[in-house]
């Protein structure tokens, strides 16, 4: 067991159920696993949920989450993907203080950084930063100097790379 | 036909066979209650002292028959004392189904009335839980929930049902009993890699645990071991799936294993391990366990796979299949050498000691106890050293006669056990083996042997100490026995003539054999107090994150 802990996307698909966060939340909980990130939402098949969860961990400690994960009954089916090989991004939303003074540097960097702008307010603006997470880390440190007043992240969410679906197996 | 939602339950319970459920009325059960009582010809509802018994009741029903077993409670405490119940079966893989009523939905997460969030509270304890809000839902969440209880690796499945749901009228339609879940077999390299290991293997065991007993795959784990000649060991939980008169059985394996046993784990150089987990009072240290040997593991449950103890190949499946398949693709064997040096451990039982003023050893009550009761008698443990003595000193040769809380080592769990197995298997003599601290959590249930006339005898070691704990105490705090002498006053004959039962005591070695007899031959159930010394101990003992090296056989030996 002396292999690296790699960060790892853990993709799972789940029957829209109520509690079906509080059960996987619950395991990952209980069974000593750490959650780095996880976002939850809807999937173009309206019975079904796609969770997605990041977490550090060896090879071993992944596939035992995994085969737990699988043991709930609302869940479908767990996809496991390296965060190097797969299609992943988050977002984050920047209130950065902005003067008279610093105002065009902040755009200036936005626009360098491929930002949205979504709201100008008097002193400050609120920017939003799509990318993976290693992106979206350096554009926040850019930004510190101007001064961060708040600032908000989602988890990454994440797609295996190619023709590769999570449904893959359902129907068959 | 249309129906309320009680009497969909009932009916549902009734395509899946179920003849018996434990439980305990109360307000948010009342129309289930109402339906009971008019299926009262169809369907037997025991009413237990508290709920927890009831719990225990419809584990022991299942353990001792093999179905589902089923229990009922109220909302709020009647529901959180299900818990105990729940969660023991949970960590022993028992199918059980337990219906909670609740308050109706318009109420739910008000802090209504006796109102808990009874899915929320059992989520870590149950394979899946339902909260029923539409009385249309109904039937086939009850389905599901035996459908749940009985596939891959049984389990507990809660049910939990508003109260305006189990009053509201849909139709009910009816269906066949459920099935389990289909298993997918191994992978064919994987059995490759299995078959290939036992071909080269020298020396080869069996570890099983209860999956075995849960599979029914008795007959396949006799015939991979006589064909391939592999010594068997158990954990606690699969006593009675090998026969324990069997050449081949070494015994017990682990913290209060048999010297025989623990010495081949260490000594073998290939390890079947079927339906077994690897918890940590068999490999006290996972690291250290079968050091020198390629492990093949035979589980139903994929999670199981290398979360305790490393092992070389996974065999996924339905393990009759399993063992079936790998004994199918290899030769005979003969390994003369490698058996006797197994059978070389095993350590003889002393002689009984025949002075009618000795002292009383709880060994000889059971070995005595094992020698007036036939093979079909269900014995049913609470936990602690009578637990351990039991394993020790009372040997099994069937599956499914063998009552005891391995996982979760719920003290007080042997009453009810010993109740649903007498209902499960109304012909076995059933004896319940417990300890003075055992019996004062749930000797409430005393009442309901009675109602019922159950010839349960009930066999309290009775050390008026805590022993188990005691022992800990003992070996690794120093003597300082904390919390583990109640100087308890109890009589317990008089206790059990109270409640309207026989009340025996044994008090010197010269009353074992006569009250035994006495107490079996007795028709309803009997409470026997065993008077031992609050110094026996369980030996031997492996001390816990260690392997057999540090196994202490003589507590002499081990204080000087």
């Amino acid at each position: 067991m002396s292999e690296n802990r790699n960060l790892t996307v853990i993709s799972v698909l789940a029957y829209n159920n109520p509690a079906v966060l509080l059960r996987m939340t619950g395991l990952f909980y209980r069974r000593g696993f750490n959650i780095e990130t996880m976002v939850a939402c809807q999937t173009d098949r309206p019975s079904l949920s796609r969770l997605t969860v990041t977490m550090t961990g060896h090879n071993a400690e992944i596939r035992q989450v995994r085969q737990q994960l699988l043991k709930l009954e609302d869940i479908v089916k767990v996809d496991v993907l390296s965060i190097d090989d797969c299609s992943a991004s988050e977002l984050a939303l920047i209130k950065v203080s902005a003067t008279a003074d610093t105002r065009k540097q902040v755009l200036n960097a936005a626009q360098a950084y491929g930002c949205r702008v979504l709201d100008i307010g008097e002193n400050t603006i609120t920017l939003e930063m799509t990318g993976r997470d290693e992106e979206v880390n350096r554009f926040v440190r850019y930004m510190q100097p101007f001064g961060i007043v708040e600032m908000g992240c989602t988890g990454v969410t994440a797609l295996a790379r190619g023709d590769t679906t999570i449904f893959e197996g359902l129907d068959g | 036909m249309k129906l309320n939602g009680s009497e969909i339950l009932i009916e549902c319970l009734l395509e899946q066979g179920v003849d018996t459920v434990f439980g305990y009325p109360g307000g948010t059960v009342l129309n289930i209650y109402d339906a009971l009582y008019k299926n009262s010809h169809r369907i037997n509802h025991v009413l237990t002292a508290h709920e927890q018994g009831a719990s225990h009741a419809a584990d022991g029903y299942s353990r001792a028959t093999g179905k589902v077993g089923v229990c009922i409670a109220t909302s709020g405490p009647g529901a959180t004392n299900l818990v105990t119940g729940i969660a023991t079966a949970y960590m022993d893989s028992i199918p059980m189904v337990a219906i909670t009523g609740n308050v109706a939905v318009n109420l739910l997460g008000r802090d209504s009335f006796q109102e808990i969030d009874i899915t929320g509270v059992t989520i870590p304890i149950t394979k899946h839980n339902f909260l029923v809000k539409d009385v249309n839902d109904l039937a086939d969440t009850i389905r599901l929930a035996f459908e749940i209880a009985q596939s891959g690796r049984p389990g507990p499945v809660l049910v939990d049902i508003p109260k305006d749901v189990s009053a509201a009228v849909a139709e009910y339609v009816p269906a066949p009993a459920s099935k389990p879940r289909p298993i997918n077999p191994p992978k064919p390299e994987r059995l490759a890699q299995a078959i290939e290991i036992l071909k080269q293997a020298k020396r080869p065991l069996i570890y099983m645990g209860g999956g075995v007993i849960a599979a029914g795959a008795y007959q396949q784990i006799r015939a991979l071991a006589e064909k391939l000649d592999i010594p068997v060991c158990s954990s606690l939980m699969g006593l009675g799936g090998f026969p324990a008169d069997h050449p081949l059985w070494l015994g017990m394996v682990g913290m209060h294993g048999t010297r025989a046993a623990n010495i081949a784990t260490r000594d073998c150089d290939a390890l079947i391990v079927c339906g077994a987990r690897f918890s940590d009072r068999v490999a006290g240290n996972p690291k250290g366990f079968a050091a020198g040997a390629k492990i093949i593991h035979m589980d139903v449950d994929h999670a199981e796979f290398d979360k305790n103890v490393q092992v070389t190949v996974r065999l996924a499946g339905e393990l009759k299949e399993v063992l079936f398949t790998v004994a199918s693709r290899l030769e005979e064997t003969k390994r003369p050498e490698w058996i006797a040096a197994c059978t070389a451990n095993k350590v003889e039982w002393p002689a009984i000691p025949t002075d009618p003023e000795g002292p009383v050893d709880p060994s000889v009550i059971l070995r005595t106890l094992r020698e007036l009761t036939d093979r079909n008698t269900i014995l049913a443990t609470d936990v602690g050293q009578h637990q351990m003595w039991s394993a020790q000193f009372y040997p099994q040769y069937l599956p499914r006669h063998l009552l005891t809380s391995g996982g979760l080592g719920t003290m007080g769990y042997g009453m009810g056990a010993a109740i649903g197995a007498q209902f499960g298997q109304p012909d076995s003599r059933v004896v319940l083996v417990t300890g003075d601290g055992c019996f004062h959590m749930n000797l409430n249930e005393l009442t309901t042997m009675v109602s019922h006339q159950l010839p349960v005898v009930v066999l309290v070691m009775n050390n008026r100490v805590l022993g188990m704990v005691r022992q800990w105490q003992k070996v690794f705090y120093e003597k300082r026995f904390s919390a583990t002498d109640p100087e308890r006053q109890t009589d317990y004959v008089k206790l059990a003539e109270a409640f309207g039962a026989k009340g025996l005591v044994i008090a010197k070695n010269g009353d074992i054999l006569p009250v035994l007899s006495e107490a079996l031959a007795t028709d309803g159930p009997v409470v026997v107090d065993c008077r031992i010394s609050k110094d026996a101990n369980v030996l031997p003992m492996i001390p816990p994150g260690g392997s057999v090296e540090n196994m202490i056989e003589s507590m002499e030996a081990y204080e000087q």
